[in-house]
């Protein structure tokens, strides 16, 4: 598998002292794992973030157990995972999740991901620039709602309630098919 | 936090890991914790004169035969639990093997002896002692081996928790069968059993709270 192989050898490197093969592993873990807890939590949670964190910390911390003969991908995941269900149970909700989702977790494209940040793009053009800030801050490069509101000059609340709107607005954008009338 | 600015942090603070540094750590640590189980042993029962003499019984071999075949199993499952992404497999299983063959092996012995001497052969004199004594000498091993579980990753961590426990019981049923003079296949199959299971247990209602990632 081209990912599997690609990730397992940053790894090695990475557990050679390779920092920059190692920011590299990270930074890749960090957006799919972003993808992945969004999926599972809805867009909308603003949980996903810290668990991407927890995750990418619970990693760091726990390195020493990949074994290098062994394949790096389901090592990943069965710690994204526990994150997850750990998560899940810490916030009293009952749902249940797969163990082989390991392949879709993993099967991510990166023109994928190119087109819907050009999709969020030009959907986030569409908002007053106070909701669109406030939401590309925090729910795309990851700052918390503090950072966000320090950076923008707003009150922690404003923000929130900026992110709620915004949010609310480009449901109801993407209902109306603005997108596909555009492009 | 911004993720990136995390991710530069963990980046800087990478040092190189070991090879095997995690399996490395279980070892030194399950041998750190046998080894005061030992000393507790020792000093508790002092050094029993007839050493020799006792291991040319076979009751001492039965013993060690049954705490070896529990500890074999029970350590290949705590290693492989150890790996975040580790599947318990057919090793739960495994672990009842040994169980099986000495409780066979106590059925044919029990129905060999006239009916009213049956409970004699199973209760032995010391029914109660011995699980105590065993869940005993098992905690230093058992708390050496929480203690690796905890610096490796297990996901699973109920299993993971009896898992130790087991490999710990069975380490110490192992060390007191040299000071235990029961002989009967029928005493060591409940009574040792029962004092490996205790640990065992206890490590399925605490793993997930100890072995937390």
């Amino acid at each position: 598998m081209h990912v599997e192989s690609r990730l397992k050898n940053l790894m090695l490197l990475s557990l050679g002292g390779d920092g920059t093969a190692y920011r590299e592993l990270l930074l890749e873990l960090s957006t799919r794992l972003r993808a992945y807890y969004r999926k599972r939590l809805g867009a909308g949670c603003s949980d996903a973030e810290d668990l991407v964190q927890e995750t990418l910390i619970a990693i760091h911390a726990h390195r020493a157990t990949f074994d290098r003969t062994r394949l790096f991908t389901p090592w990943a995941y069965a710690l994204a995972r526990y994150k997850l269900v750990d998560y899940l149970r810490r916030s009293r909700v009952r749902v249940s999740v797969s163990m082989d989702d390991c392949q879709e977790f993993f099967a991510m494209d990166e023109t994928e991901q190119a087109a819907a940040s050009r999709d969020v793009d030009s959907l986030l053009s569409r908002l007053p620039k106070a909701m669109s800030e406030a939401i590309r801050l925090t729910r795309i490069e990851g700052h918390s709602i503090d950072d966000a509101a320090e950076r923008t000059g707003k009150s922690a609340a404003a923000t929130k309630v900026s992110i709620h709107r915004g949010l609310l607005r480009l449901a109801r954008l993407g209902a109306a098919g603005v997108l596909d009338a555009d492009d | 936090m911004q993720t990136t600015d995390l991710i530069d942090r963990l980046a800087v603070e990478l040092r190189p890991t070991a090879q095997r540094a995690a399996w490395k750590s279980l070892i030194v640590a399950l041998s750190v914790g046998l080894v005061v189980a030992l000393g507790a042993a020792w000093v508790s029962f002092g050094w029993r004169k007839d050493f020799v003499s006792i291991l040319l019984t076979s009751s001492l071999w039965m013993k060690w035969a049954y705490a070896l075949g529990v500890s074999a199993a029970a350590f290949s499952l705590c290693a492989r639990l150890a790996r975040p992404e580790g599947a318990p497999g057919a090793l739960p299983f495994l672990l009842g093997v040994p169980f099986l063959v000495l409780g066979a092996i106590a059925l044919i012995e029990v129905a060999g002896v006239p009916v009213d001497e049956q409970r004699a052969l199973w209760l032995g004199r010391t029914a109660l002692t011995c699980p105590s004594i065993i869940g005993a000498l098992a905690i230093p091993i058992f708390v050496a081996a929480l203690w690796a579980l905890r610096t490796l990753a297990p996901t699973r961590q109920r299993l993971a928790g009896f898992s130790a426990g087991c490999l710990a019981g069975a380490a110490a049923a192992g060390l007191y069968a040299i000071h235990c003079d029961e002989t009967a296949a029928a005493f060591v199959v409940s009574w040792y059993t029962a004092g490996i299971l205790l640990p065992g247990l206890v490590g399925v209602l605490i793993g997930p709270r100890v072995l937390h990632l």
